[in-house]
């Protein structure tokens, strides 16, 4: 059998007399706590016990501002600057890099990100937001952006782009399925039709004008008024 | 459109309406020459005599006559006339029938032989009625449009009692 550690031994002595002091403590105290329900001592103990209350919160006051300054200089500490440079520059950067892209750590957390946050919600407050606006008029106000647009659009690259896409069986198929398609089939033919019906109520207007104005001319050459329809 | 004071239909309307059926016809007409030709040539090399050109001419007018007498005494109206909504009915408010239209066919034919001078009526009569319309005893009206309702012949007065004159 192995023989046990003295430092676990040690450790195991020192939890032992902590819970036995708590123990004796404990007992101590009971007079105490008995004397605290006593009618005539228990009044005074009680004020004793705010005012110790009172000193208490005081001084936990006292530690946490002190904590925080202790932790807002080390912070600002040359030696932990150097520290986290040397971290960074060290091979556990490289690690974590690693990590991160073996257990898919972005992907997983964006995944999750999608699931549960309002994407749609950001997305426009960001949109909206005056900063983006701004950002945007500026970059198209921007001449950089147009040199670089016109530069795009000037290069070969895009004929080459437009030539392959219009040689494409992709958009072959895309042509035919909108030049056989029933919708606008039917719409090009309902325009072709309005557009007959139209024409012929227009030639229908101007005859009957024409039938109009012939009839009160020869009529009046003739002075034979019409007479009413009624 | 804003509707014609009288629902009779005027000169340039029903110009036009004919124009239209005139043209229809012809197609027609041309249609059937070309493919008997195409047969014809086809089948032998067949020249046009003078019979044959009297033939001809004589489907010619049976096409363009059939054409006109068939819509007007079945629809009352041609293609051409339906385009610019005509219609063509008796003094009852009736289609013309067959004899009625082959009627109108001939008066139409008069009214055009002298340089369209039988259509002249329709400028001048009340009801808009050309010389193919007076024989026929048809008119013209835009679709969708009553004519006025004929004056009705005034009842004859039943003689009085009192000039009753019994044989005695």
């Amino acid at each position: 059998m192995e023989r046990p550690d003295g430092r676990d031994v040690v450790l195991g002595v020192a939890y032992g007399g902590a819970q036995a002091g708590l123990a004796v403590a404990r007992i101590a105290l009971l007079p105490l706590r008995v004397a605290l329900r006593a009618p005539i001592l228990g009044g005074p103990l009680r004020r004793a016990e705010r005012d110790l209350a009172h000193e208490g919160s005081l001084v936990r006051e006292r530690v946490r501002v002190r904590l925080e300054d202790a932790g807002g200089e080390l912070l600002a500490a040359p030696e932990l600057e150097r520290a986290a440079d040397r971290l960074l520059a060290g091979k556990l950067t490289d690690a974590v890099g690693r990590s991160l892209a073996e257990h898919r750590v972005v992907e997983r957390v964006a995944a999750q990100m999608l699931a549960t946050a309002d994407v749609d919600r950001v997305i426009g407050a960001l949109l909206e937001h005056e900063l983006t606006e701004r950002a945007v008029d500026r970059a198209l106000a921007s001449p950089g952006l147009e040199r670089l647009v016109i530069r795009v659009l000037e290069s070969r690259l895009v004929d080459e782009l437009t030539e392959q896409v219009l040689r494409s069986p992709e958009m072959e198929r895309v042509v035919e399925h909108i030049a056989t398609s029933p919708q606008v089939i039917q719409a090009v033919t309902h325009h072709t039709q309005t557009l007959g019906e139209e024409m012929i109520a227009d030639v229908r207007r101007r005859t009957q004008t024409v039938d109009e104005l012939a009839e009160r001319t020869v009529r009046g050459w003739l002075r034979r008024p019409r007479p009413s329809a009624s | 459109m804003t509707a014609p004071a009288v629902p009779y239909a005027g000169l340039a309307t029903r110009a036009v309406a004919l124009a239209i059926d005139v043209a229809i016809a012809h197609v027609i007409v041309f249609a059937g020459g070309a493919i008997l030709a195409l047969v014809g040539s086809l089948v032998a090399d067949i020249h046009l005599d003078t019979i044959a050109r009297l033939l001809a001419a004589g489907a010619w007018i049976t096409v363009v006559g059939v054409y006109f007498v068939l819509f007007w005494s079945t629809a009352g109206q041609t293609p051409g006339m339906r385009l610019l909504s005509l219609r063509v009915m008796t003094r009852n408010g009736e289609h013309p029938g067959v004899t009625r239209s082959i009627m109108r066919l001939i008066g139409l034919g008069l009214a055009i032989m002298p340089l369209f001078l039988g259509f002249i009526p329709v400028l001048i009569d009340t009801q808009r009625r050309g010389l193919h319309d007076y024989l026929a005893g048809t008119v013209v009206l835009y679709a969708g449009l009553e004519p006025p309702p004929a004056p009705q012949p005034a009842p004859a007065r039943a003689p009085s009692p009192g000039r009753l004159r019994t044989p005695g």
